[in-house]
């Protein structure tokens, strides 16, 4: 079985986008595995997330939901540097990181609070994205106020038309290196477009795809066999036990890994849904 | 010189305040005033009250019965239906929240010399195979509060992707050429405690607000799985390992394996079961100090009233709705009635004090498969409200998720001598437990006995906070004899470092849920 444990091969194609060792690719991206490091906020904030690459801390953040980092695993990165910008006290990265999946023991540094970090933004929300802040700021408000959950955002996305004309709806969903778990946000707008199809009794399509990712130095990564099929067919169960009839879906997945090219190629661990009227 | 006093009177006052509060009337988790009074014996005909207290250590459980007073005479929840002589209501005693306490176990032991039904050695015994009668024979049950729950092995439809084995075997029960793993009929014998029957109208309620997972598993983003008879998705709250969708399918289950019904449940009987158990509801009811929490006056997320009319199914973990309300009426000096003695009010306080470190005082979850492994990160830190008891009213997990908090497998665990321990090896390809890796010791596998996934070993769900004083020992494995010993295990398992006066206030608090 080919996993990416066992296949990591050289390859000459990234050789020109890194200077040297120590030194960051000249194109802006990356792409490394490393331990992730947690640093502690204090005692009211969640802990953040770096990581250390080529000398370089660089901020994990994930889009809500699609998976935080743990210490007790490697994490494979795959970003674009945001130049001028920083998050957790490291340079901030625009792309995604994936768990992996065996444990490391090495992995398990958590950097003491000493001080507030004053260039960390309001860290992503993830399942703790409806959530009131629990800081003593907020203990003026008395209980008798009663805006219920229900009330403050969820995790839903945009809402779609509730009538014709129908229109074509697409939506591409992204997951972590051999993971099949989509996250919240992804399945709350399934579940619209879901809505959307038995609406206008219209045709789900989704193909499935699985990926390799070239790192900076040099190896590639390749998800476990089988995972673009893993990932279509738990999706196909999914708008079944949602209320798809089976008649109105077609599913489709490439077996065979996208190749990494080293720049974003967490864009490869995809499924694109596509739905027509 | 006045100053110098000054300040030694404050310390000394200090002292002595502090010497009052950490030994205040507070929660053993036992009840001392003869819990064998309370019984319920199968068959007995007595007549359910549309509210009844039961005195416990901590003042009294209240059981509301939303229909009102209930003649049980013929009731099948208070009727042997089976052959073993035993009734739903013999494990699940309205003096104990509707579960069942050690203390009372104990009672009924002695008060039958270990005839009465309860005793019956398909699961009220470590084995069915030990004499009955014996106190040995059913120790778990003496000592812990503890039913062996059978598990078909491998699950029906499922090809495990794991390998188990019997390491330790005192009950003799996994290594048993019929009951055990290698018998005929393979099983594994695990001990659980029973869930307590109350609330269950907060415990099947969808989660609101918290999209999409008033359809999806937080775990894994797979869909909750569906009532078969309905078609509707269903919570996973009720049982701790995810078994027993829904209350009908429970109440089958309960029959056949508990009461050894040899037939099905009958409609009626069904329905019955399921009316009952979805009017009831049960908190602590009186303080400690004889006042009634469901009065004007008392934190109005306090007693049973609340849990009646409040709604179902909201997110509590944030200061709009915190998940038992306020308690600011308590914890206030200002705020206490004229004429309150110094030790209730001081006892007040401390139970003010407790909810805010229940909400507020946050610490790092780390390594909790299921939870720190899906999204939240390794390390997570939050308080235990904004952790993982954070619906409203409950104190359970809103969205539905399994998780492996240490309880059953090694090395969080605490020392078990008494159960069985399992090792457990993840097949190769198998995606392994998040922090334990491909080679697990468990005393009770949990989820993973009904996914027979590997990366499961160990996750159990999380249950409702409510009755706590009525039905110790703690946790799915009765763990904990003590709420001391419950805050003891959740301050070792993540080095919070919790001083005793917080641990003292955590209890007092948990003592009035």
């Amino acid at each position: 079985m080919k996993r990416y444990r066992t296949g990591f091969w050289a390859s000459g194609l990234l050789l020109f986008l890194v200077t040297a060792s120590g030194e960051e690719r000249e194109d802006g991206y990356v792409s490394f595995v490393a331990c992730p490091v947690a640093r502690h906020q204090g005692p009211w904030r969640d802990v953040c997330f770096i990581a250390r690459h080529e000398g370089r801390e660089y901020a994990l953040r994930n889009p809500p939901d699609y998976g935080e980092p743990q210490l007790k695993h490697r994490i494979l990165v795959e970003g674009r540097i945001v130049e001028g910008e920083e998050y957790c006290g490291a340079q901030l990265l625009d792309g995604r990181f994936s768990v992996l999946r065996e444990i490391d023991q090495n992995c398990n540094e958590i950097i003491p609070y000493t001080g507030p970090i004053t260039d960390t933004p309001p860290p992503s929300s993830g399942r703790q994205g409806a959530y009131v802040s629990d800081d003593p700021q907020w203990a003026h408000l008395h209980p008798s106020v009663r805006p219920v959950m229900n009330q403050l955002p969820d995790l839903a996305v945009l809402p779609l038309p509730e009538g014709p004309p129908w229109q074509p709806q697409r939506q591409t969903i992204y997951y972590p290196f051999d993971s099949d778990r989509a996250s919240g946000p992804d399945m709350a707008r399934l579940v619209q477009l879901v809505e959307y199809a038995i609406a206008s009794n219209a045709r789900f399509e989704i193909r499935s795809y699985q990926g390799q990712s070239l790192l900076d130095s040099g190896e590639v990564m390749t998800e476990r066999p089988g995972m673009a099929r893993q990932r279509a067919e738990k999706l196909r169960d999914i708008l079944i036990g949602l209320g798809i009839d089976e008649s109105r879906l077609t599913i489709a997945w490439e077996p065979e890994p996208i190749v990494g090219t080293g720049r974003e190629d967490w864009r490869s661990r995809r499924i694109e849904v596509h739905l027509e009227p | 010189m006045g100053k110098s006093y000054s300040i030694v009177g404050l310390l000394l006052t200090g002292v002595v305040v502090l010497a009052v509060v950490l030994y205040l009337p507070t929660t053993s988790g036992s009840d001392s005033r003869a819990p064998y009074a309370y019984w319920w014996a199968a068959d007995s005909g007595k007549t359910l009250a549309g509210t009844s207290d039961y005195p416990n250590s901590d003042g009294s459980f209240r059981l509301i019965n939303d229909a009102g007073e209930l003649d049980t005479t013929g009731h099948p929840f208070f009727s042997s239906l089976g052959p073993n002589g035993r009734a739903c209501v013999t494990c699940h005693q309205p003096a104990n929240g509707m579960s069942l306490s050690a203390d009372t176990v104990r009672a009924v032991w002695e008060a039958t010399r270990g005839e009465d039904p309860l005793f019956a050695t398909v699961d009220g015994a470590n084995c069915p195979h030990l004499p009955r009668g014996e106190e040995a024979s059913h120790s778990l049950l003496l000592e812990r509060g503890l039913i062996r729950i059978a598990v078909p092995w491998p699950p029906k439809g499922v090809t495990p992707d794991f390998t188990i084995e019997v390491v330790r075997d005192p009950t003799g029960c996994n290594t048993h050429p019929v009951y055990g793993l290698n018998g005929e009929n393979p099983h594994i014998s695990v001990y659980r405690r029973p869930r307590p029957v109350i609330n269950l109208r907060h415990l099947t309620a969808l989660p609101n607000g918290v999209a999409p997972h008033d359809k999806f598993l937080y775990n894994d983003k797979s869909l909750l799985p569906k009532d078969p008879e309905t078609g509707k998705f269903v919570s996973l709250q009720l049982m701790s390992d995810g078994s027993g969708l829904t209350l009908r399918n429970q109440a089958r289950d309960a029959a056949r394996r508990h009461l050894e019904l040899t037939r099905d449940l009958t409609e009626d009987e069904l329905v019955a079961i399921v009316d009952l158990e979805e009017r009831l509801y049960g908190a602590q009811g009186i303080d400690v100090f004889g006042n009634d929490l469901d009065a004007a006056g008392a934190p109005p997320g306090l007693g049973p009233r609340v849990l009646v009319t409040g709604p179902a199914g909201y997110l509590g973990n944030n200061a709009i709705n915190r998940v038992f309300g306020d308690f600011s009426m308590w914890g206030s000096p200002d705020a206490h009635p004229e004429g309150l003695g110094e030790e209730e009010r001081l006892w007040r306080e401390s139970v003010a004090r407790g909810a805010r470190v229940f909400f507020e005082r946050r610490f790092l979850i780390q390594d909790v498969a299921g939870l720190t492994d899906k999204g939240l990160g390794n390390p997570f830190h939050r308080s235990c409200a904004s952790g993982c008891h954070n619906t409203t009213l409950m104190g359970m997990d809103l969205a539905p998720g399994f998780m492996d908090l240490g309880l059953n497998n090694l090395p969080w665990a605490n020392n078990r001598p008494d159960l069985p321990l399992f090792r457990i090896v993840c097949d190769k390809d198998a995606a392994p437990h998040s922090y334990l890796g491909r080679e697990i010791y468990s005393h009770d596998p949990g989820r993973a006995l009904v996914t027979g996934k590997c990366a499961h070993v160990g996750f159990t769900m999380t249950q409702q906070m409510r009755a706590l004083s009525a039905r110790a020992p703690y946790f799915a494995n009765g763990s904990a004899a003590t709420l001391r010993e419950l805050v003891d295990f959740y301050d070792r398992r993540f080095n919070i470092g919790y001083t005793d006066q917080e641990k003292q206030d955590l209890i007092n608090f948990l003592s009035v849920l």
